[in-house]
């Protein structure tokens, strides 16, 4: 291969090395750990679906008013999800028939390695120092990728905007709690079903409370370990988590590990790939040639052969004209020799 | 029904009035969408944010447009000569695929104006949909620069141009099969991060090189196909060259096909044993994957395989479209049926007639766009002008 | 390819099958449709698994109605000769086996079988022979082993509980068996049971030795000791009819399964005892047991030695005086407390240092274990779960928690140290029971049988909680009506009495972690007026009044009804009405 065309391929290699990807989380700060975020506690067992959470998140977002008012309970009868208008609901649940139900506040969980920051192929979603998970509108393409990768379903799209839409989800009140303050729903819940805090402090009163009141809560701190570890926490009440609508099998492998391992294969492709294809290239372009030769030689064979062949054919021929000849010669000399023979009987007459 | 001239040089033919439809149809669901926003026209939801615009529009057309960097592999890098005049019209396909996976993004994504920010602004190098997105970039620059010659040589006057692209020939095919091989399996990798959300049968660690393998058949296939129908209705511009190796290609790649489709079963039940998810197989979702397998690849295989053998090209020519709607079947499997497949059926997506309307006026702007330039450019013969450079 | 066509038409044709069959089954992927509901509740259904003891089970199990049966059987006189003998053999001794058609030999898995098949088929072939309307003949596998059979279980335990002893033992009273009739001791010399004529003589409840399942005992004679079911069905059932048999319309108990199993067969046998059995009569279970009782450890058989020889004094928690008698009229059975034996909790079992017999668990264990029913803690605990006590005991610490509170039960009392210091050197038998006796209830005489609190009028009759006050007015807590409804709740309770030690101590139940007076310390200078960003387990004060009120109204379950019996009396407030407890501010 020429020379030219060997740079070529290296420069094309490299350009695509040099679009490396770090296959860790987003990449924003070193996630692991952040010991000094914060995070929220909800026990399950306090709430009493009042949704003055909700009322709060809506004033201190200044998001627009819902079709029912906030005071409004008999919309816990059906079972919500968040929307372009809600950073968090209020779902009731009964685990078990007779007994009082059971409530539950949705929101973002600001995991410790958000998938949705993962996944965004603008870095529109980082974690910040302070725990939560912050959303920037102003590099968002709208591809709504983050909603396909977050595995409790939160992130909303405002689907009937044409030049602003925007990914909706709770930002853990981000502005105040940098203030000092209480995240709004926080500091609205009259029952403390909400803690705010370090999260390692709010594991110990989980924890504690779990064990202070035993037989009462499931014996887990749902968000301790749930993908990769979430800064949200909830603790509940008998019987289990899914009975209030918590997915109990997401296991503790953090989005970012799960797509590590194909961001990884980026730069081996593109290392190999090249190396791989030009030696495929060489290889069938070796074997045409020694085709190619093989048959040079072949028919050069074939030539020298014929060659050959004739030149003896030529010489036989020559040989056998030459027999021929002599023999005719020899024959036409015998019958002169023979008519002289002759000549002398028949007189001295001329 | 061929070109724009008929007989009587009447512009509307039965074809032509269908796409003409279909045109009127898209622009006003355009303007709708356009106007309205999203939720005008579509059926996505907070659940489901990803429709058939994705499913179909961006999965399903970058997984046949692979029939590019499959026969430009197969005839510059493996030798195969032969299938030299098969080149262009496949890379022609490709581009016109990628092209329009591109234009039906605009559609789908919020801002359609901030495509380029991934690329140029802001990188999110965590994401598999940046290396998606960054590798078609480059591959539909690679793609055009690969087509290009055939403009040049319709337009003419672009001969030095023309020549330095066509020494880049090698070169372009090998950053095509490492760009396809990239982004064709991080297409499949972008659901790798949603392991609650992709039903047991679909979901593997394996799923890029599932995509990827698919691939290389569907691409195959594609070629297949459309050399069929390129036949049928473009007959007059193929030349010699063309028609010499025509049959053998369909052959070759019914063979290729056949070997790389018997591969990527062996991988699927492989990789149902190592996460012991045969149990799966006796629920409605698990006869609805045997459905897709047996149905889609195992059969067509095998309808490839026995075609190849008896040199049977009606065989061969029914498996490719076949082996293509059998991608498509995964293709929406993966991202719309094996989706979301816990959600209650009231919650689960189903397409609106606008969005159906975008991808059919998506894919006849491609078909359209297909038949301008091959009656025209040099893509089934060989320009007089340029039959003795190498290309 | 020959044929190439018709093959290819044949296989788009199979294809076309299995995607219609693919696509109806899709529907059965999403649908989680759960068709299972019920209204066939029966006793008596006898699951017939025996087979599970050769291998897993090659047809599902088969649901048996025995009283179905008996009651069909009972119709048909000249088939059911034998009565309960049609099916089930007896020993020589007359001892019916609760087996089908065999007696409890070892047999092996074919011939149980062929026995169920051959017997039970049998009998419906010789019904149908003779006309009658039978169950399934071996033609239709599924008519007996039916995996899903549409009777359902409603079958309950049964308790005897004192007043159904009463009953029965009023029936042997001019017996000469007496106790003996049901109760039997195991003589090991004689090698096998005794009636137990003499209520000291009764070991105690049938489950002391019957368990679950029977149990092989080597070197015992007999080997086999019943289970509790075989044990039961096969003495109070055969006696249930013997009785019936000795005369016309003799009146027994039930013989039939949802006789004593059914929940209304119950409810109706628990309505029989309240109208038979006198209000005064005295349903104790008399055993010879004390009225009073002093709980200690087992003195040790040899004292601890110092190292010169002289036996070390040995130091422990002060005994508890114990009312044996009240407790006794608090539970059904003695098996409450007694849960495996009448003797000794602490000589063999529940040491002070725990044994094997015991299951490694301690006396201190045994007695204090909030979990277990039959610990004195863990019964206590239960009571506490009553509405009247639940509000404010669910938040409160279980069990022993505070050192404060040992001599609730550990009552030591100045006047009587000596005598206990005496007892607590003699061995706890019967030696010393009447001396124990008379201590016991000299001690438990110190303490408090009822709850009291301070005098009335030192109790606030309202307080205003308006520290907080925003959106809402101050509330204005009806404070003395809540402290005498709530000892109004309890004033029956013995239990209480005796907990409730001060005068301060019910306060202790809102006015909590703080010293117990007259005067307790407003929530506020504990719990913070505005939640701070530091977490911590102590609420603020907004939510340290709502989970107090609130808490207390759910767990006392009067959240938003009306309890007060007052006329025109409004309801608790439920925990979302606001109002309810603060009236909204005017803006």
């Amino acid at each position: 291969m020429k020379r030219r065309h060997f740079l070529g391929l290296l420069g094309a290699a490299g350009v695509t090395l040099s679009t490396g990807v770090s296959a860790k989380a987003a990449s924003s700060a070193d996630v692991k750990g952040l010991p000094n975020s914060f995070g929220v506690l909800f026990d399950a067992s306090r709430c009493i679906g009042c949704r003055k959470c909700e009322a709060a998140c809506n004033v201190v977002n200044e998001l627009p008013q819902p079709a029912k008012p906030f005071d409004d309970l008999t919309v816990l009868d059906t079972v919500r999800r968040t929307d372009a208008k809600s950073y968090t609901i209020v779902n009731k649940y009964t685990p078990e028939a007779g007994k009082p139900p059971v409530f539950r506040k949705i929101q973002c969980n600001h995991c410790m390695e958000p998938a949705c920051a993962s996944a965004c192929f603008v870095s529109a979603f980082k974690k910040s120092e302070t725990g939560a998970v912050v959303y920037d509108a102003s590099v968002c393409v709208g591809c709504r990728y983050c909603m396909v990768a977050c595995p409790f379903g939160i992130p909303t799209y405002e689907y009937n905007k044409v030049l602003t839409p925007r990914v909706m989800k709770c930002t853990m009140c981000q502005p105040r709690i940098l203030e000092g303050k209480l995240p709004g729903c926080v500091e609205a819940c009259p029952k403390e079903a909400l803690v705010f805090g370090k999260r390692r402090e709010l594991l110990n009163i989980a924890w504690d409370r779990i064990g202070a009141n035993a037989g009462r809560y499931v014996e887990h701190v749902y968000g301790e370990r749930e993908m990769g570890g979430t800064n949200w926490l909830t603790i509940a009440p008998k019987p289990s988590f899914a009975a209030i609508g918590m997915d109990e099998n997401l296991g503790t492998t953090s989005a970012p590990e799960l797509t590590s391992g194909a961001l990884a294969a980026v730069p081996a492709v593109a290392g190999i790939w090249p190396v791989l294809l030009t030696g495929l290239y060489a290889i069938s372009k070796r074997k045409e040639k020694i085709a190619e030769a093989e048959k040079q030689e072949a028919v050069e064979q074939a030539i020298a052969k014929t060659s050959a062949e004739a030149a003896e054919k030529l010489a036989a021929e020559l040989a056998k004209a030459e027999a021929a000849s002599k023999r005719h010669t020899e024959a036409e000399v015998k019958k002169a020799l023979e008519a002289a023979a002759k000549a002398p009987e028949g007189g001295e007459d001329a | 029904m061929s070109t724009q001239e008929t007989k009587n040089g009447s512009l509307f033919t039965p074809f032509n009035i269908i796409a003409g439809i279909i045109l009127a149809a898209g622009l006003v669901v355009t303007i709708m969408r356009f106007t309205m926003g999203l939720g005008s026209v579509t059926n996505l939801s907070d659940n489901n944010p990803w429709g058939i615009w994705i499913g179909f529009d961006l999965l399903c057309g970058v997984a046949l447009a692979a029939g590019g960097y499959t026969t430009s592999a197969a005839c510059y890098i493996f030798g195969f000569k032969r299938f030299h005049g098969a080149v262009r019209p496949a890379i022609l396909t490709a581009f016109l695929g990628y092209a329009l996976v591109v234009f039906a993004l605009h559609f789908d994504v919020g801002r359609p104006w901030r495509l380029v920010y991934p690329i140029f602004y802001q990188q999110g190098t965590t994401s598999i949909l940046f290396e998606v997105g960054l590798c078609v970039f480059i591959y539909l620059t690679v793609l055009f620069l690969e087509y290009l010659p055939a403009f040049m040589e319709w337009k003419g006057g672009f001969d030095k141009y023309r020549g330095i692209l066509v020494k880049l020939t090698m070169g372009l095919t090998i950053f095509g099969v490492i760009l396809s091989t990239l982004h064709q399996s991080s297409l499949g990798a972008l659901y790798l991060i949603a392991p609650s959300k992709l039903h047991p049968l679909w979901y593997t660690p394996y799923l890029p090189v599932m995509f990827f393998m698919s691939s290389m058949f569907a691409g195959l296939s594609m070629v297949i196909c459309e050399g069929t129908l390129s036949h049928k209705y473009f007959h007059h511009k193929m030349d010699d060259e063309y028609n010499a190796g025509y049959l053998d290609l369909q052959f070759a790649f019914a063979k290729a096909s056949a070997w790389i489709m018997a591969g990527y079963l062996a991988m699927k039940v492989l990789g149902l044993g190592m996460d012991n998810r045969w149990h799966y197989l006796f629920t409605g979702f698990g006869a609805w994957w045997l459905f897709e397998v047996v149905g889609f690849v195992v059969l067509p295989c095998y309808c490839y395989a026995v075609g190849f053998r008896d040199r049977n090209v009606g065989l061969v020519r029914i498996a490719a479209p076949w082996t293509v709607i059998g991608i498509m079947l995964n293709r929406f499997d993966v991202s719309l049926i094996a989706f979301n497949w816990q959600l209650p059926s009231a919650d689960r997506y189903f397409p609106s007639v606008g969005e159906i309307i975008i991808s059919l006026f998506v894919v006849t702007v491609g078909v359209l766009a297909f038949r301008f330039i091959v009656t025209r450019m040099p893509i089934f013969f060989v320009h007089p002008a340029y039959k003795d450079s190498s290309h | 390819m020959k044929n190439g066509k018709r093959r290819i038409k044949a296989l788009l044709a199979v294809l076309a099958i299995c995607g219609m069959g693919g696509l109806t089954a899709l529907p059965d992927g999403l649908v989680q449709a759960d068709q299972q509901g019920s209204d066939k509740l029966r006793a008596d259904i006898i699951s017939i698994d025996a087979m599970q003891a050769y291998g897993t089970l090659s047809q599902p199990k088969v649901v048996f109605l025995h009283d179905k049966h008996t009651t069909a059987l009972g119709k048909q006189k000249d088939l059911y000769k034998k009565e309960c003998g049609t099916c089930h053999q007896s020993n020589k001794d007359g001892a019916m086996y609760l087996g089908f058609m065999r007696d409890d030999a070892p047999i092996s898995g074919d011939k149980l079988r062929d026995v169920f098949h051959a017997n039970c088929i049998g009998c419906h072939r010789d019904m149908t022979a003779a006309g009658q309307k039978t169950g399934p003949t071996d033609v239709q596998c599924k008519g007996c082993h039916n995996a899903t059979p549409e009777e359902s279980s409603n079958w309950q335990p049964l308790v005897v509980d004192k007043r159904l002893h009463y009953r029965h033992a009023a029936t042997q009273e001019k017996a000469d068996n007496k106790c003996g009739a049901c109760h039997h001791v195991y003589d090991e010399a004689a090698g096998k049971t005794a009636a137990a004529a003499k209520p000291e003589q009764v070991p105690g409840s049938c489950t002391y030795c019957h368990g679950e399942t029977t149990t092989v005992v080597s070197g015992r004679k007999p080997e086999k000791i019943r289970s509790l079911r075989l044990a039961t069905h096969g003495e109070c059932v055969t006696c249930h009819k013997a009785t019936a048999a000795t005369g016309k319309d003799v009146p027994t108990g039930p013989i039939t399964c949802a006789g004593c199993h059914g929940p209304l067969d119950q409810k109706a046998i628990a309505d029989t005892s309240m109208k038979k059995v006198a209000k005064d009569a005295d349903l104790r279970i008399k055993r010879g047991q004390p009225d009073f009782a002093m709980v200690r450890p087992a003195l040790a058989e040899k004292p601890a030695l110092d190292a010169a020889g002289k036996p070390i004094k040995p130091y422990g928690m002060p005994p508890v005086p114990f009312d044996h008698k009240t407790h006794e009229a608090q539970n059904e059975t003695c098996v409450s407390c007694h849960h495996a034996a009448l003797t000794s909790c602490s000589e063999k079992c529940h040491t002070v240092a725990g044994a094997k017999e015991g299951g490694f668990v301690t006396l201190e264990t045994a007695m204090h274990k909030v979990n277990a029913g039959q610990s004195c803690a863990g019964c206590h605990v239960t009571a506490q779960k009553r509405p009247e006590c639940a509000g404010c005991h669910t938040s409160m610490k279980k069990g022993v928690g505070d050192v404060a509170t040992c001599g609730s039960c550990h009552v030591k009392s100045d006047s009587l140290d000596a005598a206990t210091a005496e007892l607590m050197t003699k061995p706890a038998d019967k030696s010393t029971a009447t001396i124990a006796a008379g201590l016991a209830e000299k001690l438990l005489a110190t303490k408090r049988t009822t709850t009291s609190t301070f005098p009335t009028d030192d109790i606030p009759d309202t307080v205003t909680i308006g520290s907080l006050s925003k959106d809402y007015e101050p509330s204005v807590l009806p404070h003395r009506k809540i402290v005498l409804s709530m000892l109004a709740g309890m004033k029956d309770s013995k239990l209480a009495g005796a907990f409730h030690a001060t005068d301060a101590a019910v306060c202790q139940g809102c006015h909590h972690n703080s010293p117990a007076t007259k005067t307790p310390p407003r929530c506020g200078n504990c719990h913070p007026a505005v939640e701070s960003p530091v977490a911590s387990p102590r609420p603020a004060l907004k939510a340290a009044y709502h989970n107090q009120c609130m808490g207390c109204h759910v767990a006392m379950g009067i959240d938003g009804k009306v309890v007060d019996k007052v006329s025109g009396a409004k309801p608790v407030p439920a925990a979302t009405d606001c109002t309810g407890c603060h009236k909204e501010k005017k803006k």
